[in-house]
């Protein structure tokens, strides 16, 4: 599905931001992204979400290297991935509809499908009553839940979320893990950038470690595993 | 109760309003372009009409001048007899129509700009006789026996075949018309760049929107679109506003010139003249989408 073989990524001269990321992320599959601040957790994401090239190595996405691919193809597979950015990302002058509705906008779905998608997807997350209203009239966590909306509306085939559940509450949280796995178990693969303790406490999902621009692979699950050098914040 | 195909239609419009899933429609101080817009259709309807006003002019005079001769015998006691030999003897040369001796009205005619209508004051001028001789085609081989019969008539008589007067006049008028194109060109490129210029604002002013666009797998013709219809819209409503100043003074000058005394030659459009100067905003509007389209592609092309 995603295979990152000795990935680096420097911006312009300076130094590299990530070091010989090499890393499978098999079809379905389910994987928490840890790391302090500034560990090039952002960096990462954006090379999954192909908003950047990688400065060495290869990466291959969906069966294909994305370094050889032209620029049509790479908008094409961008359409098979959602992405929760942290800072949402809302279109101010768009409606939370048209907000949710762009992927499908974007893909060419007729506009009689983004009506009856959408309307269920919002009434899903809550905000059945909230689609017309800009983001600017809605919280921090229902702006959030469009942001969800949004990158889940395709149906892509991996997930990539930045802090999804920084701006709500522990049940809200939960409830939105609960969609995420959902989605999984669908056969979407899904990574979750987070900080969040109690989510990976109760989620027992392989973590990917960055640290100071080097990934290191924790799987709970595998008792025998020892786990990798922890930050002081992920300590349970 | 089921819902109409037309109310699903008129309800994803009432979603978008904008239709822009880029902020184009808000005012950003780019609102310049349909001003400018007008101006150079203005421009360019002016530039365009006064190169084939110049043509029709420039055609008028040449072939008013260009199949005509003019003999000037000096005023002396045998001028008239001498004039009217010519008249008698040019016409039976090949290619020449009509050669007639102009009278005293028709000199006093030629004049009245400078000496008014008053005729009286003819005679006592030593005016010289004039033979007006008209050709069907101009050849070296008539403009020579002309010239011959002249010298054998009346040997102190001048041929004027108004060649010095053609050539000067068709430098003139081609300089003019050559010019009238040039503007035209340079207002075209002006106007390509001034809108790839507000494209490239846009564009940067919308940075943030594009790059989302662009993550969630948004082509290169998909973003184009969303900025060729922007364009599209502002040239659009700029040609309407250059299209009425032009046509203003179109009549304007319509006006204008059927008051004139009759000194300038009368300048009409003809079919395929209209369907040019109908073609520019159409022109104009073809420039400005490509314009748009091509820049945002070479922006586009530096996100990966």
């Amino acid at each position: 599905m995603i295979k990152f073989e000795h990935v680096g990524l420097r911006y312009g001269i300076g130094p590299e931001v990530l070091s010989d990321i090499t890393f499978t992320l098999e079809q379905g599959s389910f994987h928490f992204l840890c790391g302090p601040s500034g560990a090039g957790k952002s960096s990462l994401m954006t090379l999954l979400y192909l908003g950047r090239k990688c400065s060495r190595g290869q990466i291959h996405m969906m069966g294909k290297d994305t370094g050889k691919l032209k620029r049509d193809e790479l908008a094409e597979l961008r359409q098979k991935i959602g992405v929760v950015f942290q800072d949402f990302r809302l279109l101010p002058h768009l409606s939370a509809f048209d907000n949710a509705a762009l992927p499908l906008r974007i893909s060419g779905v007729s506009e009689k499908k983004i009506k009856n998608h959408v309307e269920e997807l919002l009434d899903w997350v809550g905000l059945g009553d909230c689609m017309k209203r800009l983001p600017a009239t809605l919280s921090g966590g229902q702006q959030q839940r469009i942001a969800v909306a949004r990158a889940v509306i395709a149906n892509p085939r991996l997930l990539l979320a930045d802090e999804p559940t920084g701006n709500l509450d522990d049940e809200t949280s939960m409830k939105l893990m609960g969609l995420f796995e959902q989605l999984n178990k669908m056969g979407t693969t899904i990574l979750i950038a987070t900080h969040s303790t109690q989510i990976l406490d109760r989620l027992p999902h392989r973590r990917l470690i960055l640290n100071q621009g080097h990934l290191d692979i924790f799987d709970p699950n595998a008792q025998s595993t020892e786990p990798p050098k922890m930050p002081e914040f992920l300590h349970a | 109760m089921p819902k109409s195909p037309i109310h699903h239609h008129i309800f994803s419009i009432a979603h978008r309003k904008s239709g822009y899933d880029i902020p184009l429609h808000t005012r950003l101080g780019t609102e310049f372009l349909v001003l400018l817009i007008a101006l150079m259709t203005y421009l360019l309807l002016l530039s365009a009409s006064g190169s084939i006003g110049l043509g029709h002019m420039a055609d008028k005079w040449v072939s008013g001048l260009e199949n005509a001769m003019t003999i000037e015998i000096p005023a002396s006691e045998n001028a008239q007899k001498q004039a009217e030999k010519l008249a008698e003897k040019l016409p039976k040369i090949d290619y020449v129509k009509t050669a007639r001796v102009l009278t005293q009205s028709d000199i006093g005619d030629m004049l009245s700009p400078w000496l008014g209508n008053d005729t009286s004051v003819l005679s006592d001028l030593p005016l010289p006789t004039l033979v007006s001789v008209e050709l069907t085609k101009r050849t070296p081989a008539t403009t020579l026996s002309i010239k011959n019969t002249v010298n054998s008539t009346a040997p102190e008589a001048i041929v004027d075949s108004h060649e010095v007067w053609l050539v000067d006049l068709l430098k003139l008028t081609n300089g003019l018309r050559v010019t009238a194109l040039i503007v035209f060109g340079l207002i075209l490129f002006v106007t390509s760049f001034v809108i790839a210029g507000a494209v490239r604002s846009r564009m940067a002013m919308h940075q943030r929107e594009l790059e989302l666009l662009h993550t969630m797998g948004a082509t290169d013709k998909y973003i184009s679109l969303q900025f060729i219809r922007y364009i599209f819209s502002q040239t659009t409503k700029g040609l309407g506003f250059g299209v009425l100043a032009g046509l203003m003074t179109f009549i304007f000058f319509a006006v204008f010139t059927n008051q004139s005394t009759g000194t300038l030659p009368e300048l009409k459009m003809g079919q395929i003249d209209w369907i040019i100067l109908a073609s520019i905003p159409f022109l104009l509007l073809v420039i400005g989408t490509f314009t748009a389209r091509q820049t945002v592609y070479s922006v586009l092309n530096e996100m990966p």
